[in-house]
């Protein structure tokens, strides 16, 4: 990718979830939509001040940025849909697709849940741990982990005040969360240069490995490989979550310095967003080879896509459900 | 260095002519599947909602009688055919398809009190309150509607108020001051039971064991008799009149009855001091009761203007049909292949409609069936979830209906609480409170 076009320090690099687009945001404020497999430019405009992040929504249809003060949605033509005023100062976003909930951190310490399909606002968490800037969600039981400044994760769900459960992870701030498709394990990555591996389930720690920087980003694909960008370098570990490795399967230095971190759903390939750019790896063994077309199709047609979004909104689920033991609706009370 | 990447033709994953389906290709992996409790939640609620839209039992009416529809018969091998007998005394003969009436004949003068048919459907009997039982061939094609005269006519001492066939013998049984077994081709009875009763309001064949007849009689009781012997087996005393009864085709013991106190009672005929399940969610008299063919459900047509289908098991009706010109139902019958439920009421009118409201007629198509079965099964696993039981058991019923049932449940709830706070309050053991299924019944009688 053409380091060029993005000569600011940060670039946020986000793929929609059947990885047809690219979301490039800018932390001066370019944000430009690329379509990833014929890289056709989609959209590209400017919004003249901070962004911090950017995330798809349920499609790559539309996508929420988190800018100077408020929180915007924009249409893939780039045209500005809503600005959420009552999302002050939002550092990092996240969705949940089963949901349809937009799960925004601020620099005041409040996780939003915003329903973006009938965009109401669900829950208005008061964290009080600091600035909230590391953001991750469990995909196994859609609950949400935050890193803290003081060492700590905790994870929320829309029902309860409070946080359901606290960990003490690293000695200094949490940089980057990451946890694993299967909602096994939970990686955290600290600013005393450690990446974690903790079983999210019984929440104890299982291994750790030294970074040579301290890991601002990570990510865990969907076949359990964990890529960890410490400053100029990117580390892949294979089999480094159900057991310890001894040493990173690939490594590559990048010309500026990590900020953002995806594999690419599906493909053997890893995308990272730094200062200089987007650079796309290549990763094998990374991607999941057989996709289920009901659930994400990377050859989906226009048709396809939308009655696939009406599926998706009938079939809802409403916050109310979210709990840590993601069976707990299936299973009989006992005594 | 070779380097092994996924690497997907698009053409392997997309279709090849646009007449051509999509292809689906299929990873049951649940790691790819995440959430699968809640989803599965979800899409059972919106089953259970979308049953609710779909639900449109009303097929159609067949009109034609001048007078109330009293008493029907199904045809034992033909499907479309239905006899229907008046209170004017005409009798007619529908063809269920077409839903118009093929032949149409005036049987008695008075009420045609009950129609039946022989084990294949070439000969009918009826009884009037002429007191005539009238033997008719089943009308072929060819035949003309003026010269159309019974077999057979005999002439009773006394109102007849109900017959029914046996099942395999060329024999049939009225009832009226006591019970008449008679023989196809003799002109008297060759058995007569009376049970110290005066009159004898229904009677029914046992579709399995078929020399076993039971009869509701105006004492309150139910009895049973046996064609064969000459003395009755045993009777059962509730606390009002039934009005109706209905065998279970499939289980050779049971049988419902239809009674005044707006319950309808299954017994087994084996234990008669016990109901095997009380039906209660009609608010008046029940009049009439008759099986689906897989003997798991019943339906009841009552006077209070509603047909209700209960499950055999179960003590709340499954489901409720009702429509503003449907007035009081006098008979139901439930068609031979399971799929329609038949009303006869007293405006002149017998309605069809679907034993499942929400079923679609007609053949499914391989994908449609696949995905009813998925659903089905979805609704039947989370069925116990509040919200799906309170959209499941919602139904809209006429007002009056409605504040009769709520005025019903006061009553019951408090009798009920009273009961309890007695049996709390006494010492332990002074005080029984009866079972729901024993004390409906005065005594059984051998």
């Amino acid at each position: 990718m053409a380091g060029e076009l993005f000569p600011v320090a940060r670039v946020c690099a986000v793929l929609g979830r059947v990885a047809r687009c690219l979301l490039l945001g800018g932390r001066k404020g370019h944000v430009a939509v690329v379509d990833w497999r014929s890289k056709k430019l989609t959209c590209e405009f400017h919004v003249h001040e901070t962004l911090r992040d950017v995330q798809f929504l349920h499609n790559e249809m539309m996508f929420a940025a988190a800018q100077k003060r408020y929180l915007h949605v924009y249409d893939s033509t780039g045209m500005e849909l809503h600005c959420l005023k009552q999302h002050l100062l939002i550092n990092s976003l996240c969705f949940l697709p089963y949901h349809f909930l937009l799960v925004s951190a601020s620099e005041r310490g409040s996780l939003h849940y915003l329903d973006t399909s009938t965009g109401q606002l669900v829950a208005e968490h008061k964290v009080r741990l600091g600035p909230l800037r590391c953001i991750a969600q469990n995909p196994h039981n859609a609950a949400v982990h935050l890193g803290h400044v003081n060492g700590t994760v905790s994870l929320w769900t829309p029902n309860i005040k409070t946080a359901q459960v606290k960990m003490l992870c690293h000695r200094g701030p949490v940089m980057s969360v990451a946890i694993d498709k299967e909602g096994w394990s939970m990686v955290t990555a600290g600013m005393d240069a450690l990446v974690k591996v903790w079983d999210v389930r019984t929440f104890k720690p299982l291994h750790s490995y030294r970074s040579p920087r301290p890991a601002l980003a990570l990510d865990v694909s969907q076949r359990g490989l964990l890529a960890a960008s410490c400053g100029r370098l990117v580390q892949v570990w294979r089999g480094g979550l159900r057991g310890r490795s001894e040493a990173p399967y690939l490594q590559h230095s990048l010309s500026g310095d990590g900020s953002s971190l995806q594999f690419v759903p599906f493909e053997d390939c890893l995308g990272v967003g730094h200062s200089s750019g987007v650079s796309s790896l290549i990763v094998p063994g990374a991607g999941e080879p057989n996709f289920d077309a009901l659930e994400l199709n990377p050859f989906e047609s226009k048709k396809q896509r939308r009655e696939g979004e009406v599926k998706q909104l009938l079939e809802k689920i409403p916050a109310e459900l979210i709990t840590l033991d993601a069976d707990d609706i299936s299973k009989v009370e006992q005594g | 260095m070779k380097v092994k990447v996924l690497c997907r033709n698009p053409q392997d994953y997309l279709r090849q002519r646009t007449t051509d389906i999509h292809k689906v290709p299929r990873n049951l992996d649940p790691a790819l599947h995440p959430l699968e409790g809640p989803r599965e939640y979800v899409r059972a609620l919106n089953a259970t909602k979308l049953d609710r839209v779909f639900a449109k039992p009303f097929v159609g009416s067949l009109s034609g009688h001048t007078d109330g529809v009293y008493c029907m018969c199904k045809h034992p091998t033909k499907l479309s055919v239905l006899l229907s007998g008046s209170c004017d005394g005409e009798v007619r003969i529908w063809n269920l398809a077409s839903r118009d009436c093929t032949w149409s004949f005036v049987g008695h003068e008075g009420f045609v009190r009950g129609l039946c048919m022989n084990q294949d459907g070439s000969l009918f009997v009826s009884v009037g309150e002429d007191k005539l039982i009238k033997q008719w061939r089943y009308p072929g094609a060819g035949e003309s509607q003026e010269d159309y005269a019974p077999v057979a006519t005999i002439l009773g001492k006394s109102v007849y108020l109900g017959i029914d066939h046996h099942w395999s013998k060329p024999v049939f049984a009225t009832c009226g001051d006591r019970v008449d077994v008679w023989d196809q081709s003799r002109s008297e009875p060759i058995r007569s039971f009376s049970w110290g009763v005066d009159s004898v309001g229904c009677l029914g064949f046992n579709p399995v064991e078929h020399n076993v007849l039971a009869t509701c009689g105006s004492d309150r009781t139910v009895a049973l008799y046996d064609v064969r012997t000459a003395s009755p087996l045993r009777k059962v005393v509730l606390e009002m009149r039934s009005n109706s009864l209905a065998w279970n085709p499939t289980e050779a013991f049971n049988f419902t009855v239809a009674n005044e106190d707006s319950n309808l009672y299954t017994f087994d005929m084996r234990r008669l001091d016990k109901a095997l399940c009380v039906h209660s969610d009609h608010v008046m008299a029940v009049l009439g009761v008759d099986y689906s063919p897989t003997g798991r459900e019943v339906v009841s047509g009552s006077f209070d203007k509603t047909l209700r289908i209960f499950r055999v098991d179960e003590g709340r009706c499954r489901d409720v049909y009702h429509t503003r010109r449907m007035q009081r139902i006098f008979c139901v019958r439930w068609s031979l292949d399971s799929a329609y439920v038949l009303s006869g009421s007293d405006e002149t009118n017998i309605r069809l409609w679907k034993a499942e409201a929400s079923r679609t007629l007609g053949k499914l198509s391989g994908r449609e069936a696949v995905a009813r079965e998925y659903t089905e099964k979805l609704k039947e696993k989370y069925k116990h979830h509040p919200q799906v039981r309170r959209i499941a058991r919602h139904r809209h019923v006429p007002g009056m209906v409605y504040r009769a049932a709520k005025e019903k449940r006061l009553v019951t709830e408090a009798q009920r609480r009273k009961r309890r706070n007695i049996e709390r309050h006494s010492k332990a053991g002074t005080v029984d409170e009866p079972s729901t299924k024993k004390k409906h019944i005065v005594s059984v009688v051998e």
